[in-house]
Protein backbone atom coordinates (compact mmCIF):
# COMPACT_ATOMS: atom_id res chain seq x y z
CA UNK A 1 0.00 0.00 0.00
CA UNK A 2 2.85 2.24 1.01
CA UNK A 3 4.75 1.03 -2.28
CA UNK A 4 1.57 1.81 -4.56
CA UNK A 5 1.72 5.33 -2.98
CA UNK A 6 4.81 6.22 -3.48
CA UNK A 7 4.75 4.88 -7.25
CA UNK A 8 1.88 7.95 -7.43
CA UNK A 9 4.19 10.37 -5.60
CA UNK A 10 7.02 9.45 -8.75
CA UNK A 11 3.96 9.66 -11.27
CA UNK A 12 3.31 13.46 -9.99
CA UNK A 13 7.11 13.93 -10.43
CA UNK A 14 7.87 12.67 -14.02
CA UNK A 15 5.09 13.01 -15.50
CA UNK A 16 4.35 9.83 -16.15
CA UNK A 17 1.47 7.40 -15.55
CA UNK A 18 2.32 4.00 -14.05
CA UNK A 19 -0.41 2.46 -12.43
CA UNK A 20 -3.48 2.38 -15.12
CA UNK A 21 -6.91 0.47 -15.11
CA UNK A 22 -6.30 -0.03 -10.91
CA UNK A 23 -9.37 -1.88 -9.39
CA UNK A 24 -9.31 -1.87 -5.97
CA UNK A 25 -12.63 -3.84 -5.79
CA UNK A 26 -10.67 -6.56 -7.84
CA UNK A 27 -7.16 -6.81 -6.71
CA UNK A 28 -5.33 -5.61 -3.86
CA UNK A 29 -2.60 -4.18 -5.75
CA UNK A 30 -1.47 -3.33 -9.12
CA UNK A 31 0.84 -5.78 -11.03
CA UNK A 32 3.22 -2.96 -11.61
CA UNK A 33 3.37 -2.06 -8.50
CA UNK A 34 3.89 -5.50 -7.20
CA UNK A 35 6.99 -5.72 -9.70
CA UNK A 36 8.51 -2.91 -8.37
CA UNK A 37 8.24 -4.33 -5.08
CA UNK A 38 9.41 -7.38 -5.62
CA UNK A 39 12.46 -6.15 -7.63
CA UNK A 40 13.12 -3.71 -4.30
CA UNK A 41 13.02 -6.51 -1.69
CA UNK A 42 15.04 -8.64 -4.00
CA UNK A 43 17.46 -6.32 -4.41
CA UNK A 44 17.74 -5.27 -0.61
CA UNK A 45 17.82 -9.06 0.62
CA UNK A 46 14.58 -10.22 2.66
CA UNK A 47 16.96 -10.25 6.11
CA UNK A 48 17.64 -6.61 5.37
CA UNK A 49 14.06 -5.62 4.69
CA UNK A 50 12.76 -6.98 7.85
CA UNK A 51 15.57 -5.62 10.09
CA UNK A 52 14.78 -2.80 8.61
CA UNK A 53 11.64 -2.36 8.11
CA UNK A 54 9.60 -5.02 10.37
CA UNK A 55 10.89 -3.92 13.22
CA UNK A 56 8.61 -3.02 16.35
CA UNK A 57 7.93 0.71 15.53
CA UNK B 1 1.54 37.52 9.98
CA UNK B 2 2.51 34.21 9.15
CA UNK B 3 4.73 33.29 12.06
CA UNK B 4 5.99 29.86 10.44
CA UNK B 5 5.35 25.83 11.63
CA UNK B 6 6.01 25.24 14.95
CA UNK B 7 4.04 21.67 14.62
CA UNK B 8 6.11 18.58 15.06
CA UNK B 9 4.23 15.50 16.22
CA UNK B 10 4.98 13.83 13.25
CA UNK B 11 9.00 14.68 13.12
CA UNK B 12 9.92 11.30 14.26
CA UNK B 13 10.77 8.70 11.66
CA UNK B 14 9.13 4.89 11.85
CA UNK B 15 10.28 1.97 10.13
CA UNK B 16 6.53 2.71 7.43
CA UNK B 17 8.67 6.38 7.04
CA UNK B 18 11.79 4.68 6.03
CA UNK B 19 10.45 2.44 3.77
CA UNK B 20 8.55 5.10 1.96
CA UNK B 21 11.92 7.12 1.98
CA UNK B 22 14.25 4.19 0.55
CA UNK B 23 11.35 3.04 -1.83
CA UNK B 24 10.85 6.15 -3.43
CA UNK B 25 14.92 6.51 -3.65
CA UNK B 26 14.55 2.98 -5.75
CA UNK B 27 11.47 4.46 -7.41
CA UNK B 28 13.70 7.27 -8.76
CA UNK B 29 16.46 4.87 -10.26
CA UNK B 30 14.67 2.46 -11.51
CA UNK B 31 12.20 5.00 -13.73
CA UNK B 32 15.75 7.41 -14.19
CA UNK B 33 13.57 10.44 -12.80
CA UNK B 34 15.59 13.28 -12.64
CA UNK B 35 15.90 15.92 -9.93
CA UNK B 36 17.83 17.31 -7.09
CA UNK B 37 16.51 16.24 -4.10
CA UNK B 38 13.73 13.66 -2.78
CA UNK B 39 10.60 14.19 -1.41
CA UNK B 40 10.12 14.11 2.56
CA UNK B 41 7.14 12.26 3.04
CA UNK B 42 5.14 10.99 5.77
CA UNK B 43 3.10 7.82 6.58
CA UNK B 44 -0.21 7.68 8.50
CA UNK B 45 -2.47 5.57 9.46
CA UNK B 46 -6.25 5.38 9.42
CA UNK B 47 -9.01 3.78 11.02
CA UNK B 48 -12.33 3.81 9.03
CA UNK B 49 -13.76 6.77 11.06
CA UNK B 50 -10.57 9.18 10.12
CA UNK B 51 -11.10 7.48 6.71
CA UNK B 52 -14.26 8.49 6.28
CA UNK B 53 -13.59 11.92 7.24
CA UNK B 54 -10.69 12.31 4.96
CA UNK B 55 -13.37 12.09 2.18
CA UNK B 56 -14.30 15.56 2.65
CA UNK B 57 -10.74 16.45 2.43
CA UNK B 58 -9.49 14.66 -0.81
CA UNK B 59 -12.37 15.86 -2.43
CA UNK B 60 -11.71 19.35 -1.98
CA UNK B 61 -8.37 18.97 -4.08
CA UNK B 62 -8.79 20.21 -7.63
CA UNK B 63 -6.43 18.16 -10.51
CA UNK B 64 -4.22 20.40 -11.95
CA UNK B 65 -3.73 23.01 -8.88
CA UNK B 66 -0.42 23.55 -7.21
CA UNK B 67 -1.14 21.03 -4.75
CA UNK B 68 -2.78 18.26 -6.81
CA UNK B 69 -1.45 17.35 -10.07
CA UNK B 70 -2.27 14.11 -10.91
CA UNK B 71 -6.12 13.57 -12.37
CA UNK B 72 -8.46 11.55 -9.26
CA UNK B 73 -9.90 8.63 -10.18
CA UNK B 74 -13.64 8.56 -10.66
CA UNK B 75 -14.23 8.42 -6.83
CA UNK B 76 -17.68 8.49 -4.91
CA UNK B 77 -18.39 7.98 -1.08
CA UNK B 78 -18.84 4.29 -1.58
CA UNK B 79 -15.39 3.69 -3.53
CA UNK B 80 -13.61 5.63 -1.44
CA UNK B 81 -14.41 3.33 1.07
CA UNK B 82 -13.19 -0.01 -0.37
CA UNK B 83 -9.97 2.15 -1.51
CA UNK B 84 -6.29 1.31 -0.07
CA UNK B 85 -4.61 4.71 0.24
CA UNK B 86 -4.26 8.40 -0.22
CA UNK B 87 -1.20 11.10 -1.25
CA UNK B 88 -1.43 14.68 -0.69
CA UNK B 89 1.17 15.87 -2.21
CA UNK B 90 3.10 19.24 -1.75
CA UNK B 91 5.07 19.70 -4.88
CA UNK B 92 5.48 22.73 -7.05
CA UNK B 93 7.25 23.22 -10.17
CA UNK B 94 9.48 26.10 -11.21
CA UNK B 95 9.84 27.47 -14.93
CA UNK B 96 11.70 25.01 -16.19
CA UNK B 97 10.18 22.10 -14.61
CA UNK B 98 12.08 21.22 -11.92
CA UNK B 99 10.40 19.77 -8.34
CA UNK B 100 11.03 22.84 -5.90
CA UNK B 101 9.27 22.84 -2.55
CA UNK B 102 6.22 25.21 -2.03
CA UNK B 103 7.60 27.89 1.12
CA UNK B 104 5.72 27.26 4.68
CA UNK B 105 3.21 29.36 4.04
CA UNK B 106 1.73 28.03 1.04
CA UNK B 107 2.27 24.56 2.47
CA UNK B 108 0.63 25.68 5.09
CA UNK B 109 -2.24 27.08 3.56
CA UNK B 110 -2.78 24.50 0.69
CA UNK B 111 -3.37 22.44 3.82
CA UNK B 112 -5.79 24.59 5.55
CA UNK B 113 -7.92 25.46 2.31
CA UNK B 114 -8.81 21.73 1.84
CA UNK B 115 -10.14 21.27 5.81
CA UNK B 116 -7.19 20.41 7.61
CA UNK B 117 -7.20 22.80 10.77
CA UNK B 118 -4.24 24.50 11.86
CA UNK B 119 -2.81 21.74 14.22
CA UNK B 120 -2.90 19.29 11.87
CA UNK B 121 -1.88 21.61 8.90
CA UNK B 122 1.34 22.37 10.92
CA UNK B 123 2.02 18.94 11.91
CA UNK B 124 1.57 18.53 8.01
CA UNK B 125 3.69 20.63 6.49
CA UNK B 126 7.29 19.71 6.78
CA UNK B 127 6.31 17.18 4.32
CA UNK B 128 6.22 16.88 0.30
CA UNK B 129 3.53 14.01 0.42
CA UNK B 130 1.69 12.65 3.30
CA UNK B 131 0.73 9.07 2.42
CA UNK B 132 -2.93 7.84 4.03
CA UNK B 133 -3.57 4.33 4.60
CA UNK B 134 -7.06 2.74 4.93
CA UNK B 135 -5.96 0.04 7.44
CA UNK B 136 -8.86 -2.48 7.21
CA UNK B 137 -8.48 -2.62 3.97
CA UNK B 138 -6.25 -5.18 4.04
CA UNK B 139 -7.44 -7.10 6.33
CA UNK B 140 -10.59 -7.06 3.73
CA UNK B 141 -8.33 -7.77 1.09
CA UNK B 142 -7.14 -11.24 2.88
CA UNK B 143 -10.96 -11.72 4.24
CA UNK B 144 -11.56 -12.15 0.45
CA UNK B 145 -8.55 -14.44 -0.54
CA UNK B 146 -6.82 -11.41 -2.00
CA UNK B 147 -2.83 -11.83 -1.80
CA UNK B 148 -1.76 -9.68 0.76
CA UNK B 149 1.32 -8.69 1.38
CA UNK B 150 1.03 -6.39 4.41
CA UNK B 151 0.85 -2.80 5.19
CA UNK B 152 4.00 -2.32 2.99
Amino acid sequence: MIAHECVHVMETLSGQIIIKGFDAKRSFEHPGVKELFKKFIDEMGTDEFKRRYLTAD
Amino acid sequence: MFVGIVGGRYRRERPIDIFAKDFLIFLKDELSLKGDWMPKVKVLLCNDDTWTRLWDIQNRTIPGNPEEYMPMPDLNRQKWQGANGWVYRLINYDSEGRWIRPSERERLGALMRIGFNRVQAEDLAPFDAVIFLHTSRPIEAGEKGQPVAGIL
